[in-house]
């Protein structure tokens, strides 16, 4: 802490007041709401002998249980891409009746909890529900298997491609496509030379947002899963099982390792977000 | 009520915005701070309004002798106007004039009514009245510029500072409200400076011209002053257009008014465009000897651009059409030149 | 920054009125096709969800008739009671803590310049990549029996964990960044001439708070605050962890939703639901209300 400006008879001023409230209310309650907190987790782990650690972290049900999370999540981010970026093409481009009903529908899985909308999906698709029902005679399970967790982790998915997408749609100049146009592309030639490239940062960033919120996700989950042990048990469970079992410490190892995979996606949005500006920021 | 600041400096990390500047603006003056953006003026400005703070090795602002160094903006009693506007978005025109009153402690504070009075007038005398329910969105360019001059006006301040006034209006507004601006300057006759990087705005309604130059003052005179005799090279080119000549020239085209003591062996000669003289090149006809290569005629003047015979220098003339038709130039004729005057400037002037 | 831009007034808006012309269109059938692929999505991911909701818990499949009678039962059933007002109360407590803490950072980011700022920035976002479940067992881990404090706690005979105090910090803990997530890109666009300019006047902090910032922030606060409020209310993971599941003293709503619904009280369990549900759509039309009166208001 070798700042300058503190040694000179007068620190550097500030016109504006409330510099120091402000810093130390924000400080302060960040540190107990989230750093305090947040450290528990670290500090639990650093204190147990790496043997322990990895007992924890990689026994065969908790590994069961990262394959289940990352292949589910991974599907689940891929199919919202897709969908995705036709909701955005067209809440963008195309005017219909009910749009704006529709645009402001792509935000529910925010507004809706996820329990309702967990005990909402399971009745959909068990064996008497609306969809299921069409589905069990073909031999298509999904509800209370892992095609049920994709389907839950999919849901709650829906609005971050649509929503990183939409701004850069909006910002996407005519012209351009006008220019590629009147230089001799046609509409496909002018959709995957000159639209989608501009895209794929933001679709990247909407992706990892996706992908990133499904390894998390529990409340939807737990209703329509069967959550077996090897088969149908997302992470997330089997940290909420071992505290049930008041094994603490294997609950926050497993912990420490979604937290450091969590971390590691926040810093790749942080640079995807980055990267997909750089045509627009100077 | 008379500015004062002295060796005012302000680094902002590795930049140098303001390197030691000394300023007065006398009472009742409007005074104009010109330069190229990235100059330090604007942040000049802010520090005389307290908006911003000098670098503490600095010397002091003074209002009329008075040090108000280290008084908070609120307790300066300027009136700032900022480039645009910061208009109270949610108050109306009224509104937002009357907030400096209505923001005072409760024993300076007027009356309600007479805050609504004291706005009211202060709506008329910027001639905006009818206007008092609008909201800022609602207004033009120019109406909005004069809400904000009420707003500063209105808690009675002992000077005006104004951040490039009309920066953000265009060509037309801007000349009329420039000239709206002197008017009104020479009614209320309060202390006033303003901000421009605009020399054609600073030069018609300043008394005075502080030209500034990265991070320094470069020269401060009356409009007349800095344009006939800049004291800088800087100063002879950012004030309309100039031709650099080299010196070896001089002789052969005959100047006047260039003290030879000032030169050195490669000095430069500054000479404006309309500071030149063309004569047809008629045998024992002095000047140097030159091809015109462009002319280009424009209203009641034309531009010529020409080249010198012997060192292939290109120069811009400026003569009246009618001198061109009496001589009868054209493209490519040779022409004889002189220069009516110009300047020269140490080495240590470099640009 | 802002690690997780998803929903923000900051972001640019789409034209209200059925958007611009362009000049390049799309053929037709391509029209069709797309906008039909995306209804039937969203239908499918989001219209029947929410129908379901609705229709399970008014509609008895069985008898093929409404079941108000049922349902009124079920909401005024002394334990969906006490989840209500549970919720309500972990609401007003975590949305106003959230709500100050949001406007502190945001004067502060968006007006000062200081080292470890964009540092600070992303702490803010941090509790938004971390997992609900994990959110709970942090605080456990704080002030549980076996955490920190948990001995000195319960040799005082303070309950935090398993009681309405836990259930309040985890979820000021996930519903952390809303706010101020609103709020930094908004008084950053906004800039701050505006507050220079009541110093200026005269003005002192509070007045330069209250009349000039305040008001031009209102909007995107009332955002933060609906979008805070609805997570806060329908939480699940994080306040499983650290309630006790105890009936009638520590369930919220989407706790006792749980309950019914495991007990296979299917209609209780909706009947409650359709409450959260109902609150959801709430939130939506708040928000697109907002959103329209900030589109509106940055074209004139």
């Amino acid at each position: 802490m070798t700042n300058p400006a503190a040694t000179l008879p007068q620190p550097s001023r500030r016109v504006l007041p409330g510099f120091g409230l402000s810093l130390g209310f924000t400080l302060t309650y960040l540190g107990l709401i989230v750093l305090l907190p947040l450290s528990a987790a670290f500090l639990k782990t650093a204190g147990m002998s790496w043997h322990d650690f990895v007992a924890a972290v990689a026994s065969p049900r908790v590994m069961a249980s990262y394959r289940l999370s990352f292949l589910a999540s991974l599907a689940a981010g891929l199919v919202n891409s897709f969908f995705g970026l036709i909701v955005a093409w067209v809440l963008v481009r195309y005017s219909f009746p009910g749009r704006r009903i529709v645009d402001a529908l792509v935000d529910l899985p925010f507004a809706l909890p996820t329990a309702v909308a967990g005990i909402a999906l399971t009745t959909i698709y068990n064996k008497n529900g609306w969809v299921g029902q069409y589905l069990e005679p073909h031999g298509i399970k999904v509800a209370y298997t892992s095609i049920g967790v994709f389907v839950a982790l999919t849901f709650i998915g829906v609005p971050f491609v649509v929503r990183t997408l939409q701004p850069v749609l909006l910002e996407l100049e005519p012209e351009i496509e006008e220019a590629a146009a009147s230089l001799g592309a046609n509409r496909w030639k002018t959709l995957t030379r000159v639209i989608l490239p501009e895209l794929y940062p933001a679709l990247l960033t909407g992706f990892a947002l996706a992908f990133a919120r499904a390894l998390g996700e529990y409340g939807s989950v737990v209703f329509i899963s069967s959550n077996m042990p090897m088969h149908t048990e997302i992470t997330p469970l089997v940290i909420i099982t071992k505290l049930e079992q008041y094994d603490y410490q294997g609950a926050t190892a497993i912990a420490t390792v979604m937290l450091m995979a969590s971390f590691s996606m926040l810093l790749l949005i942080n640079l995807l977000q980055k990267w997909s500006r750089r045509y627009h920021r100077i | 009520m008379s500015i004062q600041a002295t060796n005012i400096k302000k680094r902002f990390g590795a930049f140098t915005a303001l390197d030691g500047v000394d300023l007065n603006v006398g009472r009742g003056k409007l005074v104009a701070l010109l330069g190229p953006s990235g100059s330090g003026k604007t942040t000049l400005l802010r520090i005389i309004a307290g908006l911003e703070y000098a670098d503490p090795e600095s010397g002091r602002i003074q209002f009329h002798g008075e040090d108000v160094t280290n008084v908070p903006a609120g307790q300066r009693k300027v009136g700032f106007v900022f480039q645009h506007y910061a208009l109270f978005r949610h108050m109306t025109v009224l509104e937002n004039i009357a907030f400096g009153l209505k923001v005072k402690p409760r024993r300076e504070r007027p009356s309600s009514a007479e805050i609504m009075d004291r706005s009211r007038k202060l709506l008329k005398l910027v001639q905006l009245e009818g206007l008092e329910a609008r909201y800022p969105t609602q207004l033009s360019g120019g109406q909005r510029q004069r809400v904000a001059l009420a707003r500063a006006l209105a808690v009675e301040p002992k000077v005006l500072l104004l951040d490039e006034p009309f920066g953000a209006l265009d060509a037309k507004v801007r000349k009329e409200l420039r000239r709206w601006l002197r008017k009104f300057h020479d009614e209320i006759q309060l202390t006033t400076l303003f901000v421009t990087h605009d020399q054609e705005e600073a030069l018609e309604i300043a008394d005075e011209v502080v030209i500034m130059n990265q991070a320094k003052v470069e020269q401060v005179g009356t409009p007349e002053e800095v344009y006939d005799r800049p004291a800088t090279p800087f100063v002879y080119q950012f004030l309309g257009n100039v031709n650099v000549l080299r010196a070896q020239l001089l002789e052969q085209v005959g100047a006047q008014n260039i003290n030879p003591g000032t030169l050195m062996a490669n000095g430069l000669v500054y000479v404006r465009p309309h500071d030149i003289e063309l004569a047809p090149d008629e045998p024992g006809a002095g000047g140097a000897a030159a091809v015109i290569r462009y002319v280009h005629v424009a209203g009641p003047q034309a531009r010529l651009l020409i080249e010198l015979v012997q060192t292939r220098e290109n120069v811009e003339a400026e003569i009246s059409r009618t001198e061109l038709t009496s001589l009868g130039l054209k493209l490519g004729d040779i022409v004889r030149l002189r220069l009516r005057q110009g300047r020269s400037f140490d080495d240590d002037y470099a640009i | 920054m802002a690690a997780v831009i998803v929903s923000s007034l900051s972001a640019p808006m789409p034209p209200t009125a059925g958007g611009a012309p362009r000049a390049t269109h799309d053929p037709v059938w391509v029209r069709w096709t797309l906008t039909a692929v995306a209804l039937v999505f969203l239908g499918f991911f989001l219209v029947l969800p929410l129908a379901a909701v609705f229709t399970e818990a008014l509609w008895d499949s069985q008898k093929k008739a409404f079941r108000f009678g049922p349902y009124l039962a079920a909401l005024r059933d002394p334990d969906a009671l006490a989840a209500i007002k549970l919720t309500l109360i972990t609401a007003c407590i975590a949305v106003p803590a959230n709500v100050i803490f949001g406007v502190a950072a945001a004067w502060l980011i968006a007006r000062f310049q200081f080292r470890g700022k964009s540092l600070l920035s992303t702490l803010i976002d941090l509790p938004f990549a971390v997992s609900p479940v994990i959110s709970g067992l942090i605080y456990v881990l704080v002030f549980g029996l076996p955490g920190w404090f948990g001995g000195w706690l319960d040799a005082h005979d303070i309950k935090i964990i398993f009681a309405v105090p836990g259930i309040v910090l985890a979820t000021t803990f996930v519903t952390f960044p809303f706010v101020a997530r609103e709020l930094i890109p908004l008084m950053q666009a906004q800039g701050a001439d505006e507050e220079y300019a009541a110093i200026t006047l005269g003005a002192n902090g509070w007045q330069t708070f209250w009349r000039v910032t305040l008001p031009n922030i209102r909007w995107g606060l009332l955002y933060g605050v609906i979008l805070c409020n609805a997570r806060a209310m329908g939480e699940f993971g994080a306040v499983s962890v650290v309630s006790g599941h105890i009936r009638g003293e520590t369930n919220t709503m989407p706790l006792h939703v749980e309950i019914l619904f495991n007990e296979f009280n299917s209609g209780g369990a909706f009947a409650v639901a359709s409450l959260l549900a109902l609150l959801a759509i709430l939130t939506l039309i708040l928000k697109s209300i907002i959103e329209w009166r900030h589109t509106r208001s940055q074209r004139s």
